[in-house]
C-alpha cells in the first residue's frame, strides 16, 4: 500500500494535497507526499493549459478532481494557466527540510513556482543576497546563477526581487551586527559550499523551425 | 480462537483433540414414570430440574476468566532473565544503531550557521514563515468588535478574567520543543 493507505484514502490525500497547493500556493508535508502531489498537480496543469474541452466541460472535469472547488477551479483555469503559459514544465519545486521534531519524518516544502505570495527559494535567495549586499560582499557565482534561474520566467521578477531583498535587509538584519561578521569562504568562490561550482552559462536552447 | 475465551459453552464446538475436554454430566434416560416408585419420581424430577439449572449456568461460570488461565496449558515465557551484558550487548553494540555522524554539512548562505547539504536552514525558514504570518495578519480585515455606549453594559457582559499561570503557560507555548539554531560556521 503506498503511504500506508488503501486506494481510495490515498486518493483523497492526494486530492486534499493538490488543491491545499492549488489555494495557498505552498504546502508543508512529508518528502514521500510531496513527491506524489508534486507529480499530480504538474500533470494537471499541463492538461489544463493544453484541454480544448469548452470552458463547461472542463470546469466540470475539474469539480470532480479537486477539493474546494468555488476557490481552486477558477484559480487553477485562469491564474495558474496565465502565470505558466510561456513554461513547458516544472510548475512546481519541493525543497527538503529537516526531519519533523515528534517522530522525525523527513519534510519537505512543495510549492508552485513564481507564485507571488509564499515562495521559499524567492526568500531564501533575496534574503542571501540581501546578507552579502549587508556585508559589502560581491555576489558569488552560485547565487548569480540561483537569481538568474528565479527570475527567468517570472513577470516583473527584478523589480519584486529588489523589494524583497530591501524587506529583508529591514526584517532580518536589523540590529544584529554580530551576525553579519561571519563572512562568506571567498576562496572557493561557491559562498562556502564544499563543492567547487564550476562556472557555466546558461544557452537557451534552438528554437525548432517551424512547418 | 477469541470466540472459544469468551465463554464455557463456545469450548465445546472448538477441535476437542487440542483442548481439554470438559465433563459433561451424562444424564441416563430415566424409566418410565409408572414403573418408578412415588418417591423415586419426585427425586428424579428435582434432579432433572437441578441438572437443567446447572446447564444454563454452565457459560456463566468462566465468564470474565480468560480461557489461558489455571487450565493446565504453559505458554512460552523466558527461562530466564537476560543479563546487564546480554541486554546492553544486543542493544547497543550494533553499529546501525548507533548514532551516526553527518559529513554533509554545509554554511548556510543566509545566515552563515551550519546547515545539511540539499537541506534549507531551518532557522532561516522559521524566520520568513514568521514574517509571512505576521504579514498576512495584517491583509486580514479587523474582527467584529461589539461597541456599547455605556462601558458598565460591557463590564457586565464580558466580566474580566483573571488569567492562571497554567493557561498563561499554554498560550506561550512553552510546552513544545524548539529547534536549536546550529552552530556558525569557523573559519
Ligand atoms: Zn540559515
Amino acid at each position: 500500500m503506498p503511504l500506508g493507505r488503501t486506494a481510495k484514502h490515498l486518493g483523497h490525500t492526494m486530492r486534499n494535497l493538490v488543491s491545499s497547493l492549488i489555494e495557498h500556493e505552498s504546502v508543508t508535508t512529508t518528502l514521500p507526499k510531496a513527491k506524489m502531489a508534486q507529480g499530480m498537480i504538474d500533470n494537471m496543469i499541463v492538461k489544463t493549459k493544453k484541454s480544448t474541452l469548452p470552458a463547461n466541460a472542463l470546469k466540470s472535469k475539474l469539480y470532480g478532481e479537486l477539493y474546494n472547488q468555488e476557490k481552486t477551479v477558477p484559480k487553477l483555469m485562469n491564474e495558474l494557466t496565465e502565470r505558466y503559459k510561456d513554461r513547458n514544465g516544472g510548475f512546481t519545486r519541493i525543497l527538503k527540510l529537516e526531519p519533523r521534531i515528534g517522530d522525525n519524518a523527513p519534510q519537505a516544502i512543495l510549492e508552485l513556482v513564481d507564485n507571488g505570495e509564499r515562495e521559499m527559494k524567492f526568500w531564501y535567495i533575496a534574503k542571501t543576497v540581501a546578507r552579502l549586499e549587508l556585508q559589502g560582499q560581491p555576489l558569488d557565482d552560485l547565487t548569480e546563477k540561483n537569481v538568474r534561474d528565479l527570475l527567468l520566467y517570472r513577470k516583473d521578477g527584478d523589480e519584486e526581487f529588489r523589494r524583497t531583498v530591501e524587506l529583508c535587509k529591514k526584517e532580518f538584519f536589523d540590529d544584529s551586527e554580530e551576525e553579519l561578521k561571519n563572512l562568506p569562504r571567498m576562496k572557493s568562490n561557491t559562498n562556502g559550499f564544499h563543492r567547487t561550482f564550476r562556472n557555466y552559462k546558461v544557452v537557451p536552447r534552438e528554437e525548432k523551425p517551424k512547418e | 480462537m477469541s470466540f472459544a475465551v469468551r465463554s464455557g459453552a463456545g469450548l465445546i464446538s472448538v477441535g476437542q483433540s487440542l483442548l481439554p475436554r470438559l465433563s459433561i454430566p451424562s444424564l441416563s434416560i430415566p424409566l418410565p414414570s409408572f414403573l418408578q416408585p412415588r418417591q423415586k419420581q419426585a427425586e428424579d424430577v428435582e434432579k432433572q430440574e437441578k441438572l437443567r439449572q446447572l446447564a444454563q449456568e454452565l457459560p456463566n461460570t468462566r465468564s470474565g476468566i480468560p480461557f489461558f488461565h489455571d487450565n493446565g496449558i504453559l505458554l512460552a515465557a523466558p527461562k530466564k532473565k537476560t543479563s546487564h551484558m546480554k541486554r546492553r550487548q544486543r542493544l547497543y553494540a550494533p553499529g546501525s544503531k548507533q548514532i551516526k555522524l553527518k559529513n554533509n554539512l554545509n554554511r548556510c548562505p543566509a545566515c552563515g550557521h551550519y546547515k545539511r547539504s540539499h537541506f534549507l536552514c531551518m532557522h532561516c525558514v522559521s524566520e520568513i514563515q514568521q514574517y509571512w504570518k505576521q504579514r498576512d495578519v495584517k491583509l486580514q480585515p479587523e474582527p467584529f468588535k461589539e461597541e456599547f455606549t455605556n462601558p458598565q453594559d460591557e463590564e457586565v457582559l464580558y466580566p474580566g478574567k483573571t488569567e492562571r499561570m497554567y493557561e498563561r503557560k499554554l498560550r506561550r507555548k512553552e510546552y513544545l520543543v524548539k529547534r536549536p539554531k546550529t552552530l556558525p560556521v569557523e573559519h
